[in-house]
């Protein structure tokens, strides 16, 4: 029999009984239904992190701190000797780096790049023209991220006293838009190293969409957080960072591991990719999505039965047909795939009926929470299904039909033709 | 394609509830030819037929296929053989009520494979032979016993087989619809030189085929010119 033949055959059979078939196929489509729409969550979540926690196909770019050491007040162990060269911290006490650390870093074979971490803390900003000052937790270094801009350009390596303005900034600012900010002058209020108010000139050059991870985060380069920091703490307080950022010449994904040790070798450090911190974040993501997968797939684990249960009766009904078919000669295998091709259809349309609808509901899902609790999260669509996620679902399903109708497929092709005909 | 059959034996269930349906049956059948299988229900003839159309396998003894053994053919070769080489007509007739008179018939071919439009045009032609094909749109279901016997040998004819095994084949039918099956078997043994092989208790049908073979608890009793 050949394969068109029997699917086509299959599917007839499939609408013998409407009743029977529709409900085992709304069994499947709760399951499917549940997978495609907790897929959508998951992707549009990755897809969200992704824009805001910047380019993850960023390879080759690493966050070093030096390594933590807690074993020193574990309960057993007892004090060490100092060792000056030797930096050791502990949960409570974390150790810098320094420019020794830089020029270790930067003399690992294949470095491009390291730049310093700096932290600083800031008390204000306040635009150019006017004299309304606005708080200001803290300011971010610039970092390779690719972040989510409404306006204007990342920062660049090169740049001095650039300033990457956060969305919820414009309005109180006196914005109107975010490209009314670009090129526009602010000031920034901090404490110096003797309590005195100082202030920083710098130049807007973009605007960053609101996210989810943080609230108003402003991103300077390093030249003008170097001078901060000079004023803030002196000589000594501007030499020490908390991390070091290191480019790599070559940054390509497989070599990540490799430079990876090669840092961690130099000496005592902790080493971070920057996928490697993304993935964080999303493993949490991923965590909670398969978390609601899990309920979808015991929903198809118990349809699976009702396909099971559907072609057992359809096997029984159908006795003498099949012993019909095999006396005029049908091989076993035709059988058996005519069977089990019958339970994937039952799965191929449940999953399409519930990808049509998970579609739909995306669709109207995302249009309330864009006005709702999205609000605030323009570039966050809530549920998003991508082709890979269709055609896996698919794919799953149709296994899990197959395999649940391994079953009655084998008792169908086991049929004992002249038993099948005699059966009255 | 001659048929033989070499001491046959058949045995049914085990142990203390053995059945012999066969004790040892031996015959040849020539082409072309048209038997008739009589005995009365229980004497071990639908057994017989099912052993010598390959639906069954013999337990011990030799049916062979123009001399060749058939229980050294593989499973595959054994359904192409009852596929292409046989066709049946049975005493329940065995259509798919819900689907055409032309589906059914182009069942035979559908298993075998054939393309989708020698299908139609040769259960067509199958169709025009037993006088059926202003019915070949209706559904099954809907004709009457004698119809469905006709459309039973359209189907059996589809596959253009050598040899005909019929199982009581005007076992459900009134005497006049009867007439009509049997001449029409009869027409295609002779215009055609299909080997008819029919079971039946029925005297009347036996009489009309060119050898009868009398079984009796499982053994052939005579055999009648």
């Amino acid at each position: 029999m050949k394969a068109f033949d029997i699917v086509r055959t299959a599917n007839r059979n499939l609408l013998r009984s409407k009743l029977r078939t529709s409900l085992t196929i709304s069994a499947i489509f709760i399951g499917a239904f549940t997978l495609t729409l907790t897929n959508a969550l998951g992707d549009g979540a990755q897809d969200y992190l992704n824009r805001q926690l910047g380019n993850v196909s960023a390879p080759g770019v690493f966050y070093v701190v030096p390594k933590l050491n807690d074993n020193l007040f574990a309960s057993n162990a007892e004090p060490k000797e100092y060792d000056p060269a030797k930096k050791e911290g502990n949960s409570f006490q974390t150790p810098s780096m320094t420019n020794d650390d830089l020029n270790i870093l930067k003399k690992v074979e294949g470095v491009e790049l390291v730049r310093p971490y700096r932290t600083v803390s800031t008390e204000y900003i306040r635009k150019g023209d006017q004299l309304n000052k606005l708080s200001l937790s803290a300011i971010n270094p610039y970092t390779s991220l690719n972040l989510d801009l409404a306006a204007g350009r990342l920062l660049k390596t090169e740049d001095k006293n650039a300033v990457i303005l956060p969305e919820n900034y414009l309005k109180p600012l006196g914005f109107a838009k975010p490209a009314d900010a670009v090129n526009a002058s602010i000031y920034l209020g901090y404490r110096s190293a003797v309590g005195k108010i100082e202030e920083y000139k710098a130049t807007v050059v973009g605007v960053m969409k609101k996210n989810l991870v943080t609230e108003g985060e402003f991103h300077v380069d390093d030249y003008m957080l170097q001078k901060i920091a000079q004023q803030q703490g002196g000589g000594r307080a501007a030499d020490q960072f908390a991390a070091a950022i290191v480019t790599f010449k070559d940054t390509v994904p497989e070599k990540e591991n490799e430079q990876k040790q090669r840092l961690g070798s130099a000496g005592s450090y902790s080493v971070l990719s920057l996928k490697e911190q993304v993935a964080t974040i999303n493993n949490v993501v991923s965590a909670i999505t398969t978390g609601l997968s899990l309920v979808g797939l015991i929903a198809l684990f118990a349809a699976s039965f009702g396909i099971i249960n559907t072609l057992l009766m359809s096997v029984y009904e159908r006795t003498k047909e099949i012993g019909l078919m095999k006396a005029l000669g049908m091989h076993r295998s035709s059988v058996f795939l005519l069977f089990a091709v019958e339970a994937m259809l039952v799965g191929f349309w449940g999953s399409i009926v519930a990808i049509a609808a998970a579609y739909g509901t995306s669709q109207f899902v995302n249009d309330w929470a864009a006005t709702s609790f999205l609000k605030d999260f323009e570039s966050f669509t809530l549920l998003i299904i991508t082709p890979t996620n269709v055609l896996s679902v698919i794919g799953l399903i149709m296994a899990i039909a197959f395999l649940a109708g391994t079953l009655p497929a084998i008792k169908a092709s086991r049929l004992n033709p002249i038993d099948a005909l005699r059966s009255e | 394609m001659t048929l033989k059959a070499q001491l046959v034996t058949k045995v049914y269930g085990k142990k203390s509830n053995v059945f012999t349906a066969l004790k040892g049956v031996s015959f040849e059948i020539q082409d072309g030819e048209s038997v008739a299988i009589i005995g009365k229900s229980g004497s071990g003839k639908s057994t017989l037929m099912h052993v010598l159309a390959a639906l069954d396998h013999a337990d011990s003894g030799v049916v062979s296929l123009n001399g060749q053994d058939i229980s050294k053919f593989s499973p595959t070769k054994l359904d192409t053989l009852r596929n292409q080489q046989f066709g049946f007509i049975f005493q329940q007739f065995f259509l798919n009520g819900r689907e055409s008179v032309l589906e059914n018939v182009m069942l035979p071919l559908k298993i075998s494979g054939t393309p989708a439009r020698e299908r139609k045009e040769r259960a067509l032609y199958a169709l025009e032979q037993v006088d059926l094909s202003d019915k070949a749109k209706n559904k099954a279901a809907n004709l009457s016993g004698g119809q469905k016997q006709r459309v039973c040998i359209a189907r059996a004819l589809v596959t253009k087989p050598s040899i005909i095994f019929a199982d009581e084949p005007t076992g459900n039918l009134d005497s006049e619809n009867g007439k009509l099956v049997i001449n029409l078997l009869f027409d295609l043994n002779k215009a055609k030189g299909i080997t008819l092989i029919i079971v039946t208790h029925d005297i009347e049908l036996a009489r009309l085929c060119y050898r009868r073979l009398y079984m009796k608890d499982g053994k052939l009793a005579e055999i009648k010119r």
